[in-house]
């Protein structure tokens, strides 16, 4: 964490509405994205980027420098995303097809390569379907670690601070994160 | 290294790159005289580049924006309620934090014993006097009482103490050229909890032959999310008629797109129908045909064949 960014949380911390928003726009593309990755729905990521930042906003008194600040605003995210879909699945209101998602489809489609010829971008996107399904049958924890290292190029070391837990345990999400995904994956390919 | 054992999370700690470089040279030195660890290194390669298919959506500036503006509006909430906060609430949350030592009750009782036998006198004295403690200060003529805290009357002395917040209110004159009335007009636009106020707030900020984007964010705000149907038109009419930044085409597109009302629709419609862009075409293209409102398919449909007008003028503006 450089001097700048330590004396912006500083100012923050002391209730400077300024200091706090320009955090705010520093790192809430990271959340968006990331509670994004997690969920799967625009709607669920655009709720939690708000419940993340209300609580950022309520603990960074607490907050007291022993880690990155994006370290511990990533922990917030994933905790909240990890919750969020355990409340979801409990509920049963999980979908596990993506399309049912109006949103995130149209969101997706904004970023579709124009290079890709009709065909290309159909079967391009029933593969990222499938992705999504495979990802869905992941545990909340494993999902959080595969996501992380995977899709955010986060270090498994990183990752662990993330989670509050050992880079043993998070290897063994991600193992068997991959194997899972990759047996689902191959099935598909076979079909 | 514990090779061949562990042969599969090496190779993914490999691909990962989570590898030392020892650790990297060693399982290297492994493959190439393993033909099996190559085969699966090969099987592993083949779902990591899968993966790939997957694209990470990224937010548009518009998105992150909006998501902003909403993150503004519950923080002031959260301070607002910070404040009201009551003193004794605090003091209960302060002592349901910390558990008090045991002697701490018995120090306030002597203490308070102490305060009382020392100031009796002057509190009797104080009963006594007819003049009131506070004197209450001149109420300034342009202030409005906003709330009454606390009254407290003493029948006896026929004494009475307010407390009392109060409100200064401003008349500011000028026109859509001052960033101060700009500044304001969007607040109210955002915030003012009167669709009327909020309707006339948009119908003064159309005249603005500039793009101010606190103003423009203000206008995105509600074409997009204001409950009142007419205050979602007025904003779409005040946008369409300042100069056309990216960010206000995309609100125009997401308001044809999504906006329930069809009148509401057709406005945003007719504002990208003078936009010559194939991503605007294909939106038009996608209302001639999915709308569920026959009229604005219809209109869609208009727009779409008078794209085809070589003399047609493009609006946007980057």
């Amino acid at each position: 964490m450089d001097s700048e960014e330590k004396a912006i949380i500083r100012e923050a911390q002391r209730g400077n509405v300024l200091a706090f928003e320009s955090l705010v726009k520093k790192y809430d593309r990271q959340v968006l994205r990331l509670a994004y990755s997690l969920l799967s729905s625009r709607q669920d990521a655009e709720d939690v980027y708000q419940e993340v930042f209300v609580r950022v906003y309520r603990k960074l008194p607490d907050f007291r420098f022993k880690s990155e600040f994006s370290t511990w605003l990533h922990r917030v995210v994933v905790n909240y995303c990890i919750n969020h879909q355990r409340k979801a699945k409990r509920n049963l209101f999980f979908s596990l097809d993506k399309s049912l998602d109006p949103d995130s489809e149209g969101w997706k489609e904004t970023l579709a390569s124009n290079e890709q010829n009709p065909e290309e971008r159909a079967v391009n996107q029933e593969l990222a379907c499938e992705i999504e399904t495979a990802l869905a049958q992941l545990s909340a924890k494993q999902k959080a670690v595969f996501v992380l290292r995977h899709f955010h190029g986060h270090k498994l070391k990183e990752i662990a601070t993330i989670m509050q837990c050992s880079e043993g345990t998070v290897k063994n999400y991600l193992f068997r994160a991959t194997s899972k995904m990759r047996t689902l994956l191959q099935q598909h390919a076979l079909k | 290294m514990d090779l061949p054992e562990k042969l599969e999370e090496y190779i993914q700690l490999y691909l990962y790159d989570e590898l030392s470089e020892a650790e990297k040279q060693a399982f290297e030195t492994y493959l190439e005289s393993h033909e099996e660890g190559r085969e699966q290194l090969e099987q592993w390669r083949w779902f990591h580049g899968l993966l790939e298919h997957k694209a990470q959506p990224e937010p548009s500036e518009d998105e992150l924006l909006l998501a902003r503006l909403d993150l503004r509006d519950r923080l002031r909430s959260e301070r607002r309620a910070e404040h009201s906060a009551g003193f004794w609430q605090k003091v209960s949350a302060g002592m349901a934090m910390r558990p008090l030592p045991r002697f701490v009750p018995a120090l306030v009782f002597v203490l308070t014993g102490v305060l009382l036998g020392q100031f009796t006198p002057f509190v009797f004295r104080m009963w006594q006097d007819p003049t009131p403690a506070l004197a209450p200060p001149a109420l300034a003529e342009e202030a409005f009482i906003s709330d009454v805290d606390l009254i407290e009357y003493e029948p006896r002395s026929g004494s009475v103490t307010v407390h009392y917040k109060v409100l200064r209110g401003v008349a500011l004159q000028g026109n859509i050229e001052s960033p101060r009335i700009r500044n304001v007009l969007s607040h109210a636009i955002r915030a003012e909890s009167n669709p009327g106020r909020r309707l006339t707030a948009i119908k003064a900020s159309g005249g603005a032959s500039f793009v101010d984007k606190e103003l423009e964010t203000a206008l995105i705000y509600a074409l997009e999310k204001d409950e009142i149907d007419g205050v979602r038109l007025r904003a779409v009419q005040a946008l369409s008629r300042q100069p056309i930044s990216e960010t206000a085409k995309r609100a125009f597109v997401r308001v044809l797109m999504k906006d329930p009302n069809p009148a509401v629709r057709i406005e945003a419609l007719e504002v990208l129908s003078q936009m010559r862009e194939a991503e605007v075409a294909s939106v038009l293209q996608n209302a001639s045909r999915i709308d569920e409102n026959e009229f604005v398919r219809l209109r869609a449909a208009r727009a779409l064949q008078r794209t085809e007008n070589p003399n047609w003028r493009d609006r946007v503006t980057e």
